[in-house]
């Protein structure tokens, strides 16, 4: 019997529209029946059901169990480590971000952590308190100050706006999410040098019981996995196709392999061209090349007499076996 | 290492109760109280004055937007109730026992618990209370059939005098002084802790030779003026150049640190090197304490004086000492005359303490559990009254009395039958010899 996988995604916030885009530009559409219900289907794997919750409670749902796999936040799955949740995907490139500590930029005298170790003990020596340290990630805020020799602060729970926070005066500096900057330097910010605690983009996560206990589960999870790694793979390579005047294949295969951008994934398809006018030495080459390479690529083949070069972006790349699926099985075993 | 070290296992446990029980008792003829602290209490506690190992290992959590702790230890606690609750200079002589917590799993247990046993004296700052101390912690060990343990004795006080003498900035003492572990490690050793001051201290941007401008446009906010930030800077450029000083000061603490021998010979070697007066008066203190360990009748065979010893916590002022016995390393303590302040007293107060590190002790201590006389009676639904009157009345003579089935068993007649031998309820002597035969 096949069981129904259920997939948590993030119903709003930075990442809700991202995910519908990852999924569908993987082949995955997802499908809304009602709009104002919660849940969706995956018609390209019907075994897998769609429940949308808010961001960080996708992760919730995957580490109680109401979820078998989840699209959250790399960042909120750091700051709520919990032992039945494994993150199967940690970049499924998009949502980018980062943790940072930013400190006002008036202190021109903090450039690194270590400076502001230095500074909080001058608030408790001088002032008598706490540094105070605005931030919605008290977890990882504390893990990193404490590794760094930061042990003297007090962590301002805040919600909304974060980065208001020392210009309010509830709190002195702040630890928050960051996509550019920008926010941070309207506000009189600025990142410390070494203050990127956690890297974060989109990720996605599974319970480990779950899928552990459930081999349908982890077939569907599989399926959806040969989907993602394909179309990522896929987003990077491109397929061209050009016709080449040579004596043979052998003698063009060794012309288009003379340059490593050009010997493909494997290496070049060669196959004649059958023409009146063709005497049998016109030849279609095809090979993919990555997207950094496509230019290079082009180049090269007109150099060896490639003419009436077609390129197309290719849909999927399917490798032998999923990679991420053979990490997945490795870390369930 | 296995699991059977665990507190939890039933051998085990029991063995650590004996051990308890006995060095609580043993203390106690020494005029140490015993005393309750709290298992959980705010973390700011134990981060004053901890190291940096101790606080990678602190148990925290989250409440009410505090962050709280499972106690590591017992000193910070026991100084913070005596900041509390005493009036400063009131003598006090505490004996703690208990679970103590870290994060991850005790190398040796295995378990994220571990056993502390131990006292602190505070209020008294004299080589007295120093020698009490050290010699309660060491015959602690001889009250648990332990003879051949060591003492191993270093001085806080002195590498700070050392470091004095540098004329240093307070916060560059700080951190010289919490980076000692890692100066008098092989592995890291001064270069390290250069690399590591170079960091925290200066940075290149701070070179005289640079001076940075504050923009007349800044907003400043985060609670730090114009005067704080400029003086820091000041401060960064002061410690600019006094690169060459801190080398020489940490030259000066690897000398000291790298001598360990018997007492005759290491504090000759120190007094010989001495150059202040305070220097000279804390060694004549030190001696002192040593010469009164002789009186308590520690061999001196047993003492190994190591100036550059170490321990995690980072709020010892002078003395310190470990103790080893079966290379095991199984407890230690020392002075720290500042912590009571930190912690909220009103003032300094001279304190200093030791603890037993209680899984480990229970391992190498010969069996220490002494088994109650114990008897096993049978139940029989027909004589479940007067089973339950039998054992009553045997536990009121201190006999361990177990209703299941075993040495003996009630009689239709109501006896008491052990070894087929029928005794009445009303001559519980011969039923007492009668145990103690069982039992034997």
């Amino acid at each position: 019997m096949t069981t129904q996988v259920t997939l948590a995604l993030p119903s709003k916030g930075a990442i809700a529209e991202p995910t519908i885009s990852f999924l569908r530009d993987s082949g995955l559409k997802i499908e809304k029946p009602n709009q104002r219900q919660y849940t969706g289907l995956m018609p390209a794997i019907p075994s897998i059901n769609v429940l949308f919750q808010r961001v960080a409670d996708v992760l919730y749902k995957v580490a109680d169990g109401t979820a078998h796999i989840g699209i959250t936040g790399y960042d909120i799955v750091q700051e709520h480590p919990h032992d039945d949740v494994l993150v199967i995907h940690p970049k499924l490139g998009f949502g980018h971000c980062s943790l940072v500590v930013a400190v006002p930029e008036s202190w021109i005298d903090a450039d690194t952590i270590a400076d502001l170790m230095e500074i909080s003990l001058d608030f408790r020596d001088d002032k008598r308190r706490n540094v105070r340290i605005a931030t919605k990630y008290p977890f990882l805020a504390r893990q990193f100050l404490h590794r760094h020799g930061i042990h003297h602060f007090t962590l301002v729970k805040a919600e909304g706006a974060i980065e208001a926070a020392p210009n309010l005066g509830y709190a002195d500096i702040i630890i928050d999410l960051t996509q550019t900057g920008t926010t941070l330097r309207e506000n009189h910010l600025k990142i410390l040098e070494d203050g990127v605690i956690v890297e974060s983009q989109a990720c996605l996560i599974g319970n480990r019981r779950l899928l552990g206990a459930d081999p349908s589960a982890l077939a569907s999870v599989r399926t959806l996995l040969e989907y993602i790694d394909a179309a990522q793979q896929g987003r990077g390579y491109f397929q061209i196709v050009a016709n080449i005047h040579g004596e043979n294949a052998q003698a063009i295969a060794h012309k288009v392999t003379q340059n490593p951008v050009t010997r493909g994934l494997q290496g070049p398809t060669i196959a004649p061209i059958i023409g009146e006018t063709n005497n049998g030495t016109w030849h279609t080459v095809t090979i993919m090349v990555s997207q950094q390479h496509l230019l290079p690529a082009v180049e090269y083949m007109r150099s060896i007499g490639g003419t009436q070069t077609i390129v197309t972006p290719s849909r999927y790349v399917f490798l032998e076996e999923s990679p991420t699926f053979v990490r997945l099985r490795e870390s369930l075993k | 290492m296995t699991s059977t070290q665990s507190p939890f296992n039933r051998v085990v446990g029991r063995q650590m109760a004996a051990l308890t029980a006995r060095l609580r008792q043993y203390m106690t003829y020494s005029g140490y109280e015993l005393i309750e602290l709290p298992i959980m209490q705010q973390a700011d506690l134990f981060l004053t004055k901890a190291g940096d190992q101790i606080i990678e290992r602190l148990f925290t959590f989250e409440r009410g937007g505090k962050e709280w702790a499972l106690r590591p230890e017992f000193t910070a606690a026991a100084a913070h109730l005596y900041s509390r609750t005493q009036q400063p200079g009131t003598i006090v002589r505490w004996q703690f026992s208990g679970p103590t917590f870290e994060e991850d799993p005790n190398l040796w247990t295995q378990e994220y618990q571990s056993l502390s046993i131990g006292a602190e004296m505070v209020g008294v700052g004299s080589a007295l209370a120093d020698a009490e101390i050290m010699a309660m912690a060491a015959q602690g060990l001889s009250a648990c059939g332990i003879d051949d343990g060591s003492l191993v004795i270093g001085h806080m006080g002195l590498l700070r005098q050392v470091l004095s003498q540098f004329d240093l900035d307070s916060r560059t003492q700080h951190f010289i002084l919490h980076q000692l572990a890692a100066l008098f490690n092989p592995d890291e050793g001064k270069s390290f802790v250069l690399d590591q001051l170079q960091a925290i201290l200066y940075d290149s941007a701070m070179q005289p030779a640079e001076p940075r401008m504050m923009p007349t446009t800044t907003t400043f906010i985060g609670g730090r003026t114009q005067a704080e930030i400029e003086r820091r800077i000041q401060q960064k450029r002061q410690r600019a150049v006094e690169r060459e000083r801190i080398a020489a000061a940490l030259d000066a603490l690897l000398d000291w640190g790298k001598v360990e021998g018997d007492a005759q010979t290491v504090l000759a070697y120190l007094q010989s090197q001495a150059k202040t007066p305070t220097v000279r008066e804390t060694l004549n203190e030190w001696t002192d304490a040593l010469n009164l360990l002789a009186t308590y009748e520690i061999p001196s065979n047993r003492i190994i004086l190591k100036p550059g010893l170490v321990r995690s916590w980072e709020y010892y002022t002078g003395f310190v000492f470990e103790l080893y016995a079966h290379e095991q390393h199984l407890g230690g303590g020392g002075r720290y005359d500042e912590l009571v302040q930190l912690v909220g007293g009103s003032s300094a107060v001279p304190a200093v303490g030791f603890v037993y590190y209680g899984d480990k002790l229970a391992s190498v201590v010969p069996e220490l559990t002494a088994h109650p006389v114990e008897l096993r009676i049978a139940p029989d639904k027909a004589q479940d009254g007067i089973a339950v009157q039998w054992a009553q009345a045997l536990r009121k003579r201190g006999v361990v009395v177990v209703l299941a089935e075993g040495d003996a068993h009630i009689g239709a007649d109501g006896a008491l039958y052990i070894n087929q031998q029928p005794y009445a309820l009303n001559n519980i002597e011969a039923v007492l010899l009668a145990i103690n035969g069982v039992n034997s």
